[in-house]
């Protein structure tokens, strides 16, 4: 009895009952905002982590993908140009044309025929001119272009394609070329009207494996 | 279940009268009745053991002569008049410091009779100081006629107009009943010096006159005597046949309860009324109150705290649910993550989800732009030329330019790829150029009909600019590769 009449007089001060009430009243409170806010945060890390398995199903291929291009990509790689720089257009021409020039000629016909195979065999060639080249961590890539046109056949066109793009091909440490500019244009000052001249720019992409 | 007695308690004297009144339905019993002697020691005992009792309201009473009473009935106008709080003050014209202003109330059908108490805070103190010393710490503070009103109210029901003298040797007072309710109430100058019989009669005979206002009221009003001295007797019995009273006694079977009456008088105040008198102020709460209201504190306590608990409780268990659901998760991801990004150790899962899902979720979601997701030179020759099987003699390419326009390259990662198409065609036939329009305008599959095509018409030429499409993931060669490798 005495310690209820203790409380009681304990508590008879209009200071002490609010600040008991306060107590009372925010001690219930606080469990609930506390467990709120673990609730909440759990929620949100569950909401998350489904997002990220969903996301991450839904973009498996593509980052396996990734990690393909990146590996065939990878440096050092063979540049394409040496490759590029075999490639010799209108051969069946030139051949032609060495044949022809084997038997007796006037000198004029002779000139012209020599001069035509000067230009096949050294200046109708792939020369490459390097413009620009960019690195970061993940890559690193070169701009190339063709130092003067070329004058391909049709037949020429389709090769020096084939040589460009190398659909299908499962070899490693090629770089990854993008075509950036191809043009072809057929100028009536051309010696036969079949053949064209080509003009193209190309960039060497090449993946460092170790950084992505 | 314990049940609340009420404690009736009256000081004349040295003498203590104690009545215990239970509650019993609608009425009470008398539990118990006690004369205490305060001289005597085994009954300041046996008193200090009755007062023990935990669940007990004890009543007091200040004596008459600290206390003005005066009655007042108010009619009843509105219908909420009850609830009015009404004021007294002008009463009594006293300057009395301190006063303390109380009443009781009793209704009838068109009225509402007020008996007005007025003491004072000095009275009070000095009442409680009086009782503390016999270790009584009153709940309520009544008066003596309130409790001898009471007391004629139950015993006397019938009675609606008496005369009720109360024979109390410290301080004797009369009260008078007019139709059921305290009309007058007022302090004899009796009895004060002396507990002699034959200076009762005597003083009794002086003060007839202030009693009864006539002769008349003699014959309506009846008189009842309450004295807790049984030698009283005689004298008032000589007062009655001298004055040829009316004199009302209560019941044969009651007559023993005459001695107690104001101590059951003012236990029965708060069993019968439901505003008991209460001349106790609220600053001054009685060890019952405080009990009561330390148990309020103490419930209201283990009641929020019981709350917080259960609380405590759920929330812990439905956390926990979402532990085991996240953990699940975590399981799950570790796979998903060891298949996608490697064991690599700056990855390694711990239980730190947020950080680690930030980090990964900004990773993946940074899609590897470098894919060669353009349509490339053959894919446009064939698409745009060989697809349709037209005789190729037809046409004659003139001019021909593919111009990525945008990429995604190092220094610009998001870019879109735009392609751009520039065609000069010179079309030998009509018909087939007809078809060629109708395909490239309608049914090419690579080009972007979203931008616009160019179209002009030129002498003996077409001249044509379109843009391409996007390579979808899954014409990929890169996408094949994988297929095939999975």
């Amino acid at each position: 009895m005495n310690l209820f009449v203790k409380i009681a007089d304990y508590f008879h001060s209009f200071k002490r009952i609010l600040v008991l009430t306060m107590v009372l009243v925010l001690l219930p409170i606080f469990c609930i905002s506390f467990f709120y806010y673990q609730y909440q945060h759990a929620v949100e890390t569950e909401k998350k982590f489904s997002e990220l398995i969903y996301f991450s199903k839904k973009n498996q291929k593509h980052l396996l993908m990734k990690r393909a291009c990146i590996k065939k990509h990878s440096s050092p790689c063979i540049s394409i140009q040496p490759t590029l720089e075999t490639f010799s257009p209108l051969a069946e021409e030139k051949h032609l044309l060495e044949n022809i020039q084997r038997r007796d000629l006037s000198k004029q016909v002779s000139d012209q025929i020599e001069n035509r195979l000067y230009y096949l065999m050294n200046t109708n060639r792939v020369y490459f001119s390097f413009t620009e080249e960019r690195n970061s961590p993940l890559a690193t890539e070169r701009e190339i272009k063709l130092s003067h046109p070329l004058e391909c056949s049709t037949k020429d066109i389709s090769q020096l394609i084939r040589l460009l793009e190398s659909p299908g091909s499962d070899s490693k440490n090629k770089p990854q070329i993008i075509i950036k500019k191809f043009s072809l244009e057929r100028p009536a000052s051309l010696s036969s009207p079949s053949n064209y001249l080509i003009n193209f720019q190309l960039i060497q992409r090449e993946f460092h494996e170790k950084n992505s | 279940m314990i049940e609340m007695l009420f404690y009736g308690i009256d000081i004349n004297q040295g003498i203590i009268s104690l009545a215990i009144l239970k509650k019993l339905g609608r009425g009470f019993i008398v539990n118990d009745l006690f004369l205490f002697d305060t001289s005597n020691v085994d009954d300041v005992k046996r008193l200090y053991t009755l007062l023990h009792e935990n669940r007990k309201r004890i009543v007091t009473a200040l004596d008459s002569h600290q206390i003005i009473s005066k009655s007042v009935t108010i009619e009843k106008k509105r219908l909420f008049s009850a609830l009015e709080k009404p004021n007294f003050a002008h009463l009594f014209n006293l300057e009395i410091p301190e006063k303390i202003l109380a009443y009781a109330l009793s209704r009838t059908n068109k009225r509402t009779h007020y008996c007005v108490y007025l003491t004072s805070k000095l009275h009070i103190n000095s009442h409680l100081e009086q009782y503390r010393c016999s270790n009584i710490e009153p709940d309520i503070i009544s008066s003596h006629t309130q409790a001898a009103y009471n007391f004629i109210k139950t015993y006397l029901p019938q009675q609606k107009n008496l005369l009720v003298i109360v024979l109390h040797q410290q301080a004797p007072f009369f009260l008078k009943i007019r139709n059921g309710i305290i009309e007058k109430s007022s302090l004899l100058s009796v009895f004060q010096k002396s507990n002699d019989a034959k200076q009762l009669a005597i003083e009794l005979d002086k003060a007839l006159t202030t009693i009864y206002l006539d002769e008349k009221e003699k014959n309506t009003m009846p008189v009842c005597f309450l004295a807790n001295q049984n030698h009283f007797e005689e004298p008032i019995n000589n007062f009655v046949s001298k004055h040829q009273l009316h004199q009302i006694k209560l019941n044969q079977a009651d007559q023993g309860l005459m001695p107690f009456s104001i101590a059951i008088g003012l236990a029965l105040d708060p069993l019968i009324n439901k505003k008991p008198l209460q001349l106790r102020p609220d600053n001054r709460p009685s060890s019952s109150q405080k009990m009561a209201f330390a148990k309020k504190i103490i419930l209201s306590c283990c009641f929020s705290v019981l709350l917080s608990l259960s609380i405590l409780v759920i929330g812990r268990k439905a956390i926990q649910k979402k532990q085991e659901r996240l953990n699940q998760y975590i399981h799950n991801f570790a796979d998903i993550k060891n298949r996608l990004f490697g064991p690599n150790p700056a990855m390694e899962l711990s239980y730190n989800p947020h950080e680690l899902i930030s980090e990964l979720l900004i990773k993946s979601k940074k899609t590897f732009p470098y894919l060669p997701l353009r349509y490339t030179l053959s894919d446009v020759f064939n698409a745009v030329f060989l697809s349709q099987g037209y005789n190729n003699d037809a046409l004659s390419i003139i001019k021909f330019d593919y111009d990525l326009v945008s990429f995604p390259r190092i220094g610009a990662p998001q870019s879109k790829n735009i392609l751009r198409v520039s065609l000069e065609i010179n079309f030998k036939n009509s018909d087939e150029l007809k078809i060629f329009k109708n395909y490239i305008l309608k049914d090419c599959a690579i080009i972007d009909y979203s931008k616009k095509i160019q179209w002009k018409q030129e002498n003996t030429s077409t001249v044509i600019q379109f843009y391409l499409k996007e390579k979808p993931l899954k014409e990929s060669f890169v996408y094949e590769s994988i297929r095939k490798n999975s």
